[in-house]
């Protein structure tokens, strides 16, 4: 479900942080969509985990009318096959966005956001934030 | 066939209380009896037991050999509380036991400690009414150490699946966020995402992180505590304080290679015991267990020994049986044990121990 944050029209920088708790190995990118349909990759999660720490998307007047897409996707190898269906549904994504006029706000990923595979060994979540 | 009949109604009965969480209960979840609730009663196959359940939920099943044309009394349900709940700290190297470093956490086995509810009926000795007992337990392991060698195959494996979510990110394809008609731009994004994930289902899986949890630990101690009330003439009221204990079992496993395994076990255990009647009045005895277990494992078949010396209020005595295991395949085993338990009566050990799976075979079951 598309989510959407006040930022203004102003100098203020925005920030993005991603908490992603999983048993699952999991890996995030966040992707910065202008107009136009160009994406462009601004923020990889490490490789210890799925988080990203806050980091500075850019000013509120640059980023109007664009969209953070945040996409992270999780690999249940470390767990046996007859637990990967059950722990799709245990999977915690916490968004959250500073700097705007909402402030400081905090969004969770919603049901329409995953996609797994089949067998349920992958899945994927992906949030569109839009920014106005 | 009554057997059968009966592990069915078992089966579906626990289906009502697990699909509140998962909406099916597999065939799968069917264990043999080792949970701490049938321990502390003296019936699983074995006293001395790691635990090695990683599911969220199983059944367990028992019967003794010698009445074998009766429908099994005994069972006992086991659940994992961790997967049961979100935790936002979570991540796949900290499950695994390790940080990000790749240093392991020794204690990391205490997070998937699990809770255990056994029914078991038995006769009792001198008026041979039937006994109600219902026991509690909770068991984990507290300490584990694993080989060098693990260390390296979780970087190995982890790294690898890292880089293979990297290359599975740039084909994904991409929502149009600009279409007029939002929902059904969406509906074409999860309809491209989902053939392409559908299309990596086929691809063997590339990470081998899950097998960590089938590596013997090179050093384990695990504890255990449970608790029992047993009734009388199928009556509440007769409910009275059965069996308390808590135990220690530290574990060493010597590798040879990938198939052959020696572990030496060594236990000791406290139990309270107010099962005993003397005078017309059941009394209350402490006893306190000492032993060990010397186990071989070669792939599929494990072969023990074990030994219990207890010393008691009264008089000392001691439980010496062995067990034979054979895993039919990673989610079907078949356990049996043969001994002399504690006591000088009805001390005979002659327990089976089957998962149900071996029934079906290599079909999956899905009861809903």
């Amino acid at each position: 479900m598309k989510r959407v944050y006040e930022i203004g029209n102003d100098i203020n920088q925005i920030s993005c942080a991603v908490k992603i708790g999983t048993v699952g190995i999991a890996y995030t990118v966040v992707y910065l969509a202008r107009s136009g349909g160009q994406w462009s990759q601004i923020k990889e999660s490490s490789t210890n985990n799925g988080n990203i720490r806050s980091f500075l998307v850019g000013k509120a007047i640059d980023l109007r009318d664009s969209y953070l897409v945040i996409r992270t996707i999780i690999d249940f190898s470390t767990i046996g096959e007859n637990l990967w269906d059950e722990q799709k549904n245990n999977i915690v994504a916490r968004y959250n966005l500073k700097g705007g006029l909402l402030g400081d706000q905090s969004y969770n990923h919603d049901t329409d956001d995953i996609t797994s595979s089949s067998n349920g060994k992958i899945v994927v979540i992906t949030k569109p934030i839009k920014l106005i | 066939m009554k057997k059968l009949l009966l592990i069915i109604i078992v089966v579906f009965s626990c289906t009502n209380i697990y699909t509140q969480k998962e909406g099916s209960l597999t065939i799968e979840n069917i264990e043999t009896p080792n949970s701490p609730a049938f321990m502390l009663l003296d019936k699983a196959p074995s006293s001395i037991e790691r635990p090695n359940s990683t599911k969220a939920f199983a059944l367990s099943l028992i019967n003794s050999l010698e009445n074998n044309t009766e429908l099994p009394k005994n069972y006992a349900v086991e659940f994992t509380p961790f997967w049961f709940f979100k935790n936002k700290e979570m991540t796949a190297l900290k499950y695994l036991g390790y940080d990000k470093n790749y240093n392991q956490n020794y204690f990391n086995g205490l997070k998937m400690f699990s809770i255990s509810m056994a029914f078991i009926n038995t006769p009792d000795s001198i008026t041979n009414q039937e006994i109600s007992n219902i026991s509690i337990g909770i068991r984990a392991n507290i300490i584990s150490i694993r080989h060098k060698e693990d260390s390296k195959f979780v970087k190995k494996e982890y790294d690898k699946a890292v880089k293979n979510l990297k290359a599975i990110n740039e084909g994904m394809p991409i929502l149009d966020l600009e279409a007029e008609d939002q929902q059904k731009a969406k509906k074409e994004y999860d309809q491209k995402l989902q053939e392409y994930l559908n299309a990596l289902d086929n691809i063997d899986s590339i990470s081998k992180l899950s097998e960590i949890q089938n590596k013997r630990l090179l050093f384990a101690l695990d504890g255990a505590i449970a608790y029992n009330s047993f009734f009388t003439e199928n009556d509440f009221s007769s409910n009275r304080f059965g069996r308390f204990g808590a135990w220690l079992t530290a574990n060493y496993s010597y590798k040879n290679n990938e198939n052959t395994y020696l572990n030496i076990y060594a236990t000791g255990r406290y139990l309270r015991d107010g099962t005993a009647i003397v005078n017309d009045e059941y009394i209350r005895q402490d006893f306190y267990d000492v032993g060990g277990k010397l186990e071989f494992e070669y792939k599929k078949l494990s072969l023990s020994y074990e030994y219990l010396y207890r010393i008691a209020d009264s008089e000392d005595t001691y439980r010496s049986n062995g067990v034979l295991k054979y895993k039919i395949n990673d989610k079907i085993s078949l356990t049996g044990s043969f001994g002399k338990n504690f006591g000088d009566n009805d001390n005979l050990i002659s327990l089976l121990g089957i998962n149900w799976g071996f029934l079906t075979g290599e079909e999956k079951t899905v009861l809903k």
